[in-house]
């Protein structure tokens, strides 16, 4: 049964990711306070929370972006820092602003982010086609990447977060703007890669999607505080989930407990 | 015509601008730029206005001077803006003002409107309200006709400015368009030299040329201004059918260049010659050197300062200094020489990761040091702007009017050289301290920060200017015989680049999360 984790809790095997006492401040404004949060290895993990609480700023620190202001982070059960290039090679990530270098084409960018992870010329090549195909991107080799449509850059964005076949995938947003065939096909992606022991860390607005896509979820709210960690597989199981002695039917409405959020009204809408 | 929504968009051009000194850069922008306008103005207004006016009046010539500094003003500033981009871009383009409630009549007023508004067009106007005043004070003519005809030829001032930045970015974009922007600014670097002599000796070529100057704005509103030629009307015809046909020309070029120009579905072509390229500073920097060199070649704004860096550094180099011997021309050389690898990349080498936009951000997620990133940046300013160098070394050797010396190509070479690292150095340090978020697509207008600006203009101004005095105060036969001194000082200039470099590389990871910030817009 899920319930509140206010700490990591321990793993029998190596956990993707170990996250205690993460705190991120830009001058005295607190964006992730005291965060702890484990993500076991081979999961789909959902990262979720309001707009502001602090969800981008956690996947900078633990990506390298941004530098902590106090806790520790192990990646792939290895202490993590800005300068850990190894690691980076483990890792690939696709940042909420995409990261793209628009005045490139989508081949020359996958190829760049392929070959700055190690890969030889040829297998870059042979997955820049590949993917390119994957992503129906292939008639766009003279179109620079910022003629692309907003979905078109989000899978070039997602094709460079998995070219080097990554163990740990961080995805912020990764749905938004994609059309529902390229959402279903990227899905199957993720449960392919979970299933070969790999691990996916997202954040998404779409609490569908969660319910159907990831196995843990996690849910933080203002500023990057830890309101609940646990495996969803309840809803699917039971048909709810159980937390303070309440039962929810759906992750939207726990998300809403929890959060505090409310529907406002506009009476002149 | 929605006049009062037209106001409000200029109204927020300026809450734009104010807006940028809420940053501490804008504010020391706000607070240099405030002073140098105000100092200038006043020098201006007083030397070049008043005292042009007293000059006119004394020697009974007012239309004459009129018509000189009128027209010297118009071309300075049409050059000016051109050249530095102030003043050259709409602060709205078309499509932003589609959003609201004008129609294309409205939203071509309100680009325009808020385009002649920008600071540096009021400075300009400044300038023509000076000598318009000082002719005033002095009995030469009538305010306020004055005042109206150099307000109507600021609008000329401005469009004719507009047009040639639309024609220039449109031939950015076309193909062939290079090669005829290269010919026209060939063109406009040479003749002058060429014909200025031969119309000196042509008999009755001045007073044809002035016949048909007669019919240009400056002259028409030097002729309001005193009050003097053919009828009022006859000039404001004039002044007004400039306007007329530049507003038509530039509408019809603007929209010849908004035409969409989109690639038709094609497959990936694989093309690693800009990786080979990179491969040269080690397999690391392969990629890196090759995405950065990508972006300097298929940047307008590089692509155009490249071709024109030799040209113009040419019309400097050759103007006005052989009077006295072919040897003055070397010594203006070396500041060309020592600028050259500089002034053709400075847009980009000043502001290295302003064009990146979001990508940025990808760099701190790669699996290599940042230090490496700042070093492939750097290295690609230095190999694009080496190429100037030896390109300017070769046209000298080959065309220069000047009998060949053993010394000369050492002094050059080291000037190259040394200039190229010294300049690339301070920019790693703009690049760093004052980075500012920057459009790709763009050929004009000035968004370098006011660090870069003061370096590029600051750079330029003391290489022509400096070898200029150096010329006059020590002559070519000193400057030769001291031609070791140039080694020692390219040796410093490359040791404060490494330097830099090393120092940089460190700053670019402290200051990661401010970079972040301000070439994502958020400070």
């Amino acid at each position: 049964m899920p319930q509140a984790v206010p700490q990591a809790m321990p793993q029998v095997a190596t956990p993707a990711i170990e996250v205690a006492g993460l705190t991120k401040k830009y001058g005295e404004t607190v964006a992730v306070e005291n965060l702890s949060l484990t993500v076991p290895s081979g999961t789909l993990f959902g990262f979720l929370g309001p707009n502001g609480s602090g969800k981008s700023t956690t996947i900078g620190c633990l990506t390298g972006l941004l530098d902590p202001t106090a806790g520790e982070i192990r990646i792939l059960g290895e202490p993590f820092h800005d300068g850990a290039v190894a690691l980076k090679r483990r890792m690939g990530v696709m940042p909420e602003s995409l990261g793209l270098f628009d005045a490139l084409y989508a081949h020359e960018f996958l190829f760049f982010q392929a070959r700055m992870f190690g890969l030889d010329e040829e297998t870059a090549r042979r997955r820049v086609t590949e993917l390119l195909d994957a992503m129906e991107l292939g008639g766009t080799g003279k179109k620079r990447l910022s003629e692309f449509s907003a979905g078109m850059r989000k899978r070039v964005a997602f094709a460079a977060a998995v070219i080097h076949g990554p163990d740990l995938i961080f995805l912020d947003e990764p749905f938004e703007s994609i059309d529902p065939a390229g959402v279903a096909s990227i899905k199957q992606w993720l449960h392919k890669i979970a299933a070969q022991g790999r691990t996916v860390f997202l954040t998404t607005h779409v609490l569908e999607t969660v319910e159907r896509l990831c196995s843990e979820v996690a849910i933080i709210t203002k500023p990057g505080k830890l309101v609940w960690q646990g495996n969803i597989g309840a809803l699917d199981r039971d048909g709810t989930i159980s937390h303070d002695g309440k039962e929810f039917g759906t992750l939207e409405q726990l998300f809403l407990h929890l959060t505090g959020e409310r529907y406002a009204q506009l009476e002149w809408l | 015509m929605n006049a009062t929504l037209i106001f409000r968009l200029v109204g927020l051009r300026y809450k734009l601008l104010w807006a940028q000194t809420r940053t501490r850069n804008g504010r020391i922008a706000l607070f240099v730029t405030g002073y140098l306008l105000a100092a200038l103005i006043l020098i201006l207004m007083t030397a070049g206005g008043v005292g042009a006016a007293m000059v006119a009046v004394r020697s009974g010539h007012a239309e004459k001077v009129a018509q000189a500094v009128l027209g010297g003003l118009f071309l300075n500033a049409l050059a000016g803006s051109v050249i530095t981009g102030f003043g050259i871009n709409t602060a709205f383009t078309d499509q932003a003002l589609r959003r609201y409630a004008i129609d294309a009549r409205e939203r071509l007023a309100a680009r325009h409107l808020t385009g002649i508004l920008e600071p540096v067009w009021i400075f300009v106007l400044g300038l023509y309200l000076g000598l318009c005043t000082g002719m005033y004070v002095f009995g030469a003519g009538a305010f306020w006709l004055g005042a109206v005809a150099v307000l109507l030829l600021l609008i000329a001032d401005y469009l004719l400015a507009r047009v040639l930045a639309t024609l220039i970015e449109w031939l950015a974009h076309v193909k062939g368009g290079t090669a005829i922007l290269f010919g026209m600014l060939l063109t406009v670097c040479m003749l002058p030299g060429l014909l200025i002599p031969r119309l000196a000796k042509a008999h009755g070529a001045r007073e044809a040329m002035l016949a048909v100057l007669a019919y240009t704005p400056p002259f028409a509103a030097a002729a309001l201004m005193v009050n003097a030629g053919a009828g009022l009307l006859h000039q404001f015809g004039l002044l007004f059918g400039w306007i007329a046909a530049l507003l038509v020309f530039l509408a019809g070029i603007e929209k010849q260049a908004a035409r969409p120009r989109g690639a038709a579905a094609a497959a990936a072509t694989w093309d690693n010659r800009y990786e080979r390229i990179g491969a040269i500073f080690g397999p690391t920097m392969a990629p890196l050197i090759g995405r950065t060199l990508r972006y300097y070649v298929r940047s307008n704004k590089v692509r155009f300062n490249y071709i024109a860096a030799i040209p113009i550094l040419a019309f400097l180099t050759f103007s006005n200094a052989g009077e006295s011997g072919p040897l003055h021309y070397f010594v203006r050389a070396l500041g060309a020489f020592t600028i050259a690898g500089f002034l053709g990349t400075a847009v980009m080498s000043t502001n290295q990761f302003g064009f990146d936009s979001s990508g940025f951000r990808r760099y701190f997620l790669l699996p290599i040091a940042p230090g490496e990133i700042l070093r492939a940046a750097s290295y690609t300013a230095m190999a694009v702007g080496g190429s100037l160098v030896a390109a300017a070394l070769v046209l000298w050797l080959l065309f220069a009017p000047v009998p060949f010396d053993g010394r000369m190509a050492a002094m050059l070479i080291a000037c190259g050289v040394g200039g190229l690292f010294l300049f690339n150095g301070l920019s790693i340090w703009t690049s760093l301290l004052a980075p500012r978020a920057t459009n790709f697509e763009t050929t004009f207008g000035n968004q370098l920060s006011l660090s870069a600006n003061i370096l590029l203009i600051g750079g330029v101004l003391a290489c022509v200017f400096g070898t200029a005095a150096l010329d006059r105060a020590a002559g070519p036969a000193a400057v030769l015989s001291y031609w070791w001194t140039s080694i020692p000082a390219a040796a410093l200039a490359i040791a404060f680049y490494f330097y830099s470099l090393r120092l940089g590389a460190a700053a670019f990871v402290s200051r990661r999360e401010r970079l972040l910030n301000a070439l994502e817009g958020r400070s």
